[in-house]
């Protein structure tokens, strides 16, 4: 393929991405919407860069349709995005305006002679699926890798900056409060809570027990998104983050394999649960038997004194 | 004007038996509009109810899915109207928005297009989006409430916590966030109600002038199961399972 263009909104796409289209071409076209350092830091690891430099007051909802329409009108044959949420803004209106097919998440993304072929999970993890196409085609990367000290491309890319009018869209109230999700990604140990932690009092213990493990915090899907609990940033599975910690540790998780996608690649699971029929026992390496409020504070207290000790 | 509210009505996919192959097999799964796409629903009825504007569904689905139930089951959550597309396969991402695109510009007054903000394309929260390209209007997601006047609306968004407001003119797409509002239970009286409702039935082709290259399937698997050790500690007190469990991390060399 002569040319990959791809989607910067934000620092991991920024880092992650042109590491992902030099696998497949040697000229990566960057389309980077934010503040100017976003445009600089994408020009040090690809061939091009089309800028389009945002406002405060203009939300980057704003650009998603001039965004859409200038990477319609380079004519691409792959588009690539990463997975938050305003990557897949703007990559699922440039699809719609190029009326090609979106894939989303995807695992593996690599060219043979016939076209790209990608690799998804579909229906909440239960089966794998490989697709090919010859493009147009726009792909949303799940779990990018993270910034390497190298840059991948010339690093000699001027930015090209792109006049554009945006949507009639102006945003007041609080600011964007966005928590670094690449923190999550690069965590060696990940403290995970479900419903059964049984209310959101609870998640002040898991956030002490997190502090003293040097854990992130994660959390399923409901307790983002129906509860409200945690920022939905915060869930793991198979439309959240994907993570490979070195510890994940569930509180009160039932295991639903759509969590458990979110953390597979994880080298040891372990968890405090209620029932021991729950999935999360057998999808996990240990469990803890018994009510994750009693328990939890022990463990803060335990590892309280055991870091005592050794200071 | 009209509001428009797009729903699937399809079988959980944890229903569905996964063969070794990777074949699924949806035998005795029963298609059921998602908890996401009822909150849309309930949303964009509010919305209509306080503007008394009419209230029309669209959903998309195959041969199995596109059918006079798909109808029956929105036209019951509080639809004043319903419009089943039916896709000659599978329904994507882009066949869904391009079904809901199509019968928008065929009703030709529509002030606002609400979605689910995660189910309504099997959780890659990318109908909305793709939607908005197609139709060129703007997309705000993550929506908790918004007020209608005239041209303009003002949308607040709750994102990470936070409450924030959007000024938006014109018609727009808003993905409504899960817990936006709680969707009424369903009474025996709406069931009833809704096989009276009006429903047009029709096919992408109808309503949708461009379609979409489909991609090709070249494999499909079963996801592989992981293999764990799935220990159990069974301490006589919390104390005593906490120490178990802290002692095995550290021989693990976790801590």
């Amino acid at each position: 393929m002569n040319e990959v263009d791809i989607l910067v909104a934000d620092e991991t796409a920024a880092s992650g991405l042109p590491e992902v289209a030099h696998g497949i071409t040697a000229r990566v076209r960057a389309t980077v919407v934010g503040p100017r350092q976003l445009a600089q830091r994408t020009a040090t690891r690809v061939e091009e860069v089309n800028w389009f430099p945002t406002s405060g007051a203009q939300p980057a909802e704003a650009w998603t349709i001039a965004v859409a329409d200038h990477l319609a009108a380079q004519g691409p044959r792959l588009i690539i995005s990463g997975n938050s949420s305003a990557d897949r803004g703007f990559i699922g209106a440039a699809a719609g305006r190029l009326h090609a097919p979106v894939l989303a998440p995807v695992q593996d993304l690599h060219e043979d002679k016939q076209g790209v072929v990608t690799t998804r999970l579909l229906y909440g993890g239960l089966v794998v699926r490989r697709e090919r196409s010859t493009g147009p085609i726009c792909v949303v990367m799940q779990g990018l890798p993270m910034m390497s000290d190298a840059p991948s491309g010339s690093g000699t890319t001027g930015i090209r900056t792109i006049e554009a009018e945006p949507l009639s869209i102006r945003k007041s109230g609080a600011a964007d409060h966005r928590r670094d999700s690449s923190n999550l990604a690069s965590s060696q140990r990940v403290v995970g809570v479900g419903r059964g932690i049984g209310n959101p009092e609870m998640l002040r213990q898991a956030d002490k027990l997190a502090d003293a493990l040097g854990a992130g915090i994660a959390c399923t899907r409901p307790v983002a998104e129906d509860l409200g609990w945690l920022p939905n940033d915060r869930y793991l599975g198979v439309s959240g983050q994907q993570i490979a910690p070195d510890l994940y540790l569930m509180l009160g998780i039932s295991g639903e394999l759509q969590h458990m996608i979110g953390v597979r690649d994880a080298v040891f699971i372990a968890g405090i649960n209620l029932d021991r029929e729950a999935p999360a026992v057998a999808a996990s390496d240990l469990t803890v038997i018994g009510d994750v409020r009693e328990i939890v504070p022990e463990l803060v207290q335990i590892l309280a004194d055991r870091s005592r000790r050794r200071s | 004007m009209t509001i428009v509210v797009g729903y699937l009505w399809v079988a959980p996919p944890k229903e569905a038996v996964v063969a070794e192959n990777g074949s699924l097999n949806w035998a005795g799964a029963e298609p059921v509009i998602g908890k996401s796409e009822r909150v849309a629903i309930a949303f964009a009825q509010d919305l209509a109810t306080r503007l008394q504007e009419t209230l029309v569904g669209v959903t998309v689905g195959d041969a199995r899915t596109a059918a006079e139930h798909a109808a029956d089951a929105g036209l019951a959550c509080g639809l004043d109207q319903a419009q089943v597309v039916q896709t000659s396969g599978l329904v994507d991402t882009a066949e869904a928005a391009a079904g809901v695109a199509g019968v928008c510009r065929t009703l030709g007054d529509v002030r606002a297009v609400v979605i689910g903000n995660a189910s309504s394309d099997a959780g890659t929260q990318l109908l909305g989006p793709y939607l908005g390209g197609l139709l060129g209007w703007p997309v705000i997601t993550n929506v908790a409430d918004i007020k209608l006047s005239g041209d303009e609306s003002v949308v607040d968004v709750e994102r990470y916590g936070l409450r924030s407001q959007y000024q938006v003119a014109g018609p727009l797409v808003l993905c409504c966030a899960a817990n936006a509002c709680t969707p009424p239970p369903m009474a025996l009286r709406d069931i009833l109600m809704a096989e009276k409702k009006p429903r047009q039935m029709k096919r992408l082709g109808d309503v949708a002038a461009t379609a979409v290259p489909g991609v090709e399937l070249i494999g499909q698997s079963k996801l592989p199961a992981t293999a764990r050790e799935a220990g159990l500690i069974t301490g006589k007190t919390p104390r005593e399972s906490a120490t178990q469990l802290v002692t095995e991390l550290e021989h693990r060399g976790m801590l």
